[in-house]
């Protein structure tokens, strides 16, 4: 670490921490409406693949086309998710990861035959989406909390058949949700690609949709705290990208700790140990994971 | 012969309700075959019959949650057979249901839970929480509600409570025409006054009311008229002035009413036992005085605090002995902490103080296990979630717990023919009515009753020492109850102890020695059967100051 620079470390640690955790939060913001509407949803991995693919797809053209394909191709797989388990009543769980390993399959293949090597694209300020991703938490609180849409979403995760009775349908509302769970998570993936890798590498979601939903359970299924959730674990990527940058080395016990692939592990093992912590605490809505009667 | 009136001039109004032939079937039931009902605009009609009757499907019908196979259905003399696709649609139509279960979302606020469906909103879809808030406590200031805490959440409210927000729900969306299924099966007797004077007066201001119950004393007090389905046919309608309770038993039960009442307790809340059946140790349930408690107690449980799922004090210092051969009823509004109390007995949830004895022997840091091997066992409040694994057929069901029994389950392996057998006996000494399959039947295809015989079977195995039974004839038909008495009674005569909490006054005054009153996670009161009464246990649930002072 070059001498005197611990302030501009700490700076750096913190705008680090603010871009890894924007993917988290926007796919964790997705979690939270999918789930707070009943749907369990697992392919919110598979949803930041496929919108990091399209976004530098349709990004190659003019960044503004890459965003519109990311946001549609996640309207569109939500909407699928939410065929399969509300309409075919497929188990949430096996659909969301059947989805995901269909995306990771499907953009590996095709970004073999369409991208050349090393292929760049210019895509969008990062800024762009860290805005979002500052801005979303409280849109959703309020979406969630003060509009219409809200209220009857919430009921149908708790009860969707005291929603029923109460006069509210709760299959479109489902889609509903699940859709718009899909386009923010498809957002976090557009991310990826268009502002912080400028390319698309297969598998560069690398686990994001599992952390992001950890981030939902640590959270609550609270949007603010799921957001805080995602700013933890977005912590942890930093000081990984950080140390590794730094070129710190320690050694103890015989083992190099500071190793590239132990860093790795940090984000992953902060999750769990976060989600024990929290464990038996957090309540999911009733209704989560429960086919409408 | 004076001139006749305009009114009596004008035709009759079409009436409020009237829905003919109406069949539905459900897989492997016919719940109503061709039910007709017809209900007059501005009057409280019961619908009354047994379980199984086909109440309750008929009113889910006429809120459009189940489509009827066959038959026609009439608003104030409109046909809208067709219309009634669905809860929403009967709501535009002007009824409310207020249901037994899916009533309130507890997560969601009184404000949300009331709105829900029909939201005022501004532009944008906001919500719009002045006026629904102005419109909401208008409603409660006219049903007599006073103010309402519209930002609590609705799990925080009591269950009477619950049902009158759910009224006001109805109400809000415009009710004219009001279902309500079962609205006292979980109420104490001051609270369903209560809410059959605010009943009362909803009536008086022009809505019609509908209820399903099983409680004749209900009906004769409050009804304007009384349909009696039976077995998912119409069994008789009767105007409440003209008819009595016996001519209305008669009609609900048919042709077995003559001989196969056993008990007409729960019914009618009489003390008679049917001379009829002879079960053992029912004349000293009913006129034996208790006997003293001669030297220590079967079973103790001192100071005993429990928390609940969220972590609150759902038991506070509860002290309790039960004697041998004798049956203490623990009463109370649902929810007072019987079933944390039940829990704590059995080893499911931690005590956070007190100390637990079964005959001189400290169970309190004992596993399940080993408290059933001292003797306990326990008669689950949902035989569904607790009681049975439903998929399982009924000799899996049987040996669950005894697993390690050696001479009839398995050490390491099962004994598929054992089983079998053992359970062939037991399905034949409690008959158990399994149809065609015999033993290998999955207990989900079981009737509520024989499901609870194959729980009762399997709990008094082992012979227990002490009987925890929790609810034990929620929703079983007359026969099924009468097998449950029985067998309580069978086990206190051979001097077991019985703990038996149940929200069913009748039945606790009915089989008990000695009846504790639990309010707010406490025993507020302890009364002997000679001194109990369903006023005195009443008051006592609802924490009526004066009744603790004189129950001490």
């Amino acid at each position: 670490m070059p001498v005197g620079s611990g302030e501009t470390w700490a700076l750096s640690l913190m705008v680090a921490t603010l871009y890894s955790a924007t993917p988290l939060v926007l796919a964790a913001l997705g979690g939270v409406l999918s789930e707070r509407a009943g749907v369990i949803n697992i392919a919110l991995e598979g949803l930041i693949l496929a919108g990091a693919f399209v976004g530098a797809w349709a990004g190659q053209s003019a960044p503004i086309m890459g965003l519109a394909g990311a946001v549609l191709a996640g309207a569109l797989i939500g909407l699928l998710h939410a065929f399969l388990t509300q309409t075919l009543r497929m188990n949430p769980v096996v659909s969301g990861l059947g989805i995901t390993l269909l995306a990771s399959g499907v953009t590996r293949y095709l970004a073999l035959r369409w991208f050349e090597q090393g292929f760049r694209i210019d895509g969008l300020p990062g800024g762009l989406f860290l805005g979002l991703a500052l801005i979303l938490p409280f849109v959703t609180l309020l979406v969630l909390h003060r509009t219409r849409f809200g209220v009857r979403l919430r009921a149908v995760g708790e009860n969707p058949e005291s929603a029923r009775m109460a006069g509210v349908a709760p299959v479109p509302l489902r889609y509903l949700a699940v859709t718009l769970s899909g386009v923010l998570a498809a957002l976090a993936g557009a991310y990826l690609s268009m502002s912080d890798a400028h390319t698309f590498s297969s598998n560069m979601s690398a686990g994001k949709g599992y952390i992001a939903l950890a981030a939902v359970i640590f959270g609550k299924w609270h949007p603010l705290g799921a957001s805080l959730g995602a700013l933890f674990f977005g912590f942890f990527y930093a000081v990984q990208t950080q140390l590794q940058i730094s070129g710190v080395q320690v050694h103890w016990l015989g083992v190099e700790w500071t190793s590239p692939f132990l860093l790795d592990c940090l984000p992953y093992l902060m999750t769990l140990a976060a989600l024990v912590s929290v464990v038996g605490r957090a309540v999911p809505p009733a209704a989560l994971g429960k086919e409408v009667e | 012969m004076s001139a006749p009136t305009v009114a009596e001039l004008l035709p009759d109004p079409p009436p409020a309700v009237r829905m003919e032939n109406i069949t539905k079937r459900f897989p492997g039931v016919v719940a109503n075959r061709g039910v007709h009902l017809q209900v007059r605009a501005g009057t409280f009609h019961a619908v009354i019959g047994e379980n199984g009757a086909g109440k309750s499907t008929l009113l889910n019908i006429l809120y459009g949650r189940y489509r009827p196979d066959a038959g026609r259905i009439f608003l104030h003399g409109e046909e809208v057979t067709q219309e009634l696709r669905g809860p929403i649609d009967a709501i535009r139509h002007g009824i409310g249901l207020v249901s037994q279960h899916h009533a309130l979302i507890p997560a969601l606020s009184l404000l949300e839970n009331v709105v829900l469906g029909s939201e005022p909103v501004l532009p944008g879809g906001v919500l719009d929480w002045r006026r629904a808030a102005a419109r909401i406590q208008s409603l409660a200031k006219q049903l007599g509600l006073g103010t309402l805490d519209l930002s609590q959440r609705a799990e925080r409210l009591s269950v009477a409570a619950q049902q009158k927000v759910e009224i006001l729900k109805a109400l809000y969306r415009g009710a004219r025409i009001l279902l309500l299924d079962e609205p006292t099966a979980t109420l104490a007797p001051q609270e369903a006054e209560a809410l059959f004077a605010l009943l009362r007066g909803l009536v008086q201001r022009g809505t019609t009311v509908v209820f399903v119950t099983h409680k004749l004393r209900e009906v004769m007090a409050h009804s304007d008229a009384v349909s009696v389905l039976r077995a998912g046919r119409n069994a008789g309608d009767f105007v409440t002035r003209e008819t009595d309770e016996r001519t209305l038993l008669q009609c609900m039960m048919g042709a077995r009413s003559g001989s196969g009442v056993a008990f007409r307790v729960p019914l009618t809340g009489e003390l008679e036992p049917d001379p009829a059946l002879p079960v053992p140790g029912m004349e000293a349930a009913v006129f034996r005085p208790i006997r003293p408690l001669s030297g220590s107690p079967l079973f103790q449980i001192e100071h005993a605090t429990v928390r609940n799922l969220r972590g609150a004090r759902a038991v506070q210092d509860v002290s309790l002995e039960v004697g041998m051969g004798e049956i203490v009823g623990v009463a109370g509004v649902d929810g007072s902490g019987q079933q944390e109390l039940a829990e704590a007995i059995i080893g499911l949830r931690p005590m956070e103080t007190g100390r637990l004895f079964l005959a001189g022997v400290e169970l309190t840091r004992m596993r399940v296990r080993a408290r059933q091997r001292q003797g306990i066992a326990y008669i689950p409040e949902d035989r569904h979630r607790s009681g049975l694994v439903l998929d399982f057929d009924i000799a899996e069901n049987y040996l669950l717990g005894h697993e390690d029994c050696e001479d009839w389950g398995g050490g390491w392996v099962l004994k598929p023919a054992v089983m079998f057998r053992r359970a062939a006996e037991m399905v034949q000494r409690y008959d158990v009515r399994t149809g065609f399959r015999g033993v290998p039947t999955p207990v989900r295809d079981l009737s509520g009753g024989n499901q609870q015989k194959v729980v009762f079977a399997r709990a008094m195995e082992s012979r227990p020492r002490f009987v925890v039974a929790c609810q034990p004839t929620r929703g079983l038909d007359v026969e099924a109850t009468r097998f449950v008495y029985r067998t309580l009674l069978q086990a206190r005569e051979r001097g077991a102890g019985v703990l038996l909490f149940s929200l069913d006054l009748d039945e606790l005054l009915y089989l008990s020695d000695r009846v504790a009153v639990m309010f707010n996670g406490r025993i507020v009161g302890l009364l002997p059967r000679d001194t109990a009464s369903a006023e005195r246990i009443g008051a006592l649930m609802t924490g009526s100051a004066e009744a603790m002072e004189g129950a001490s």
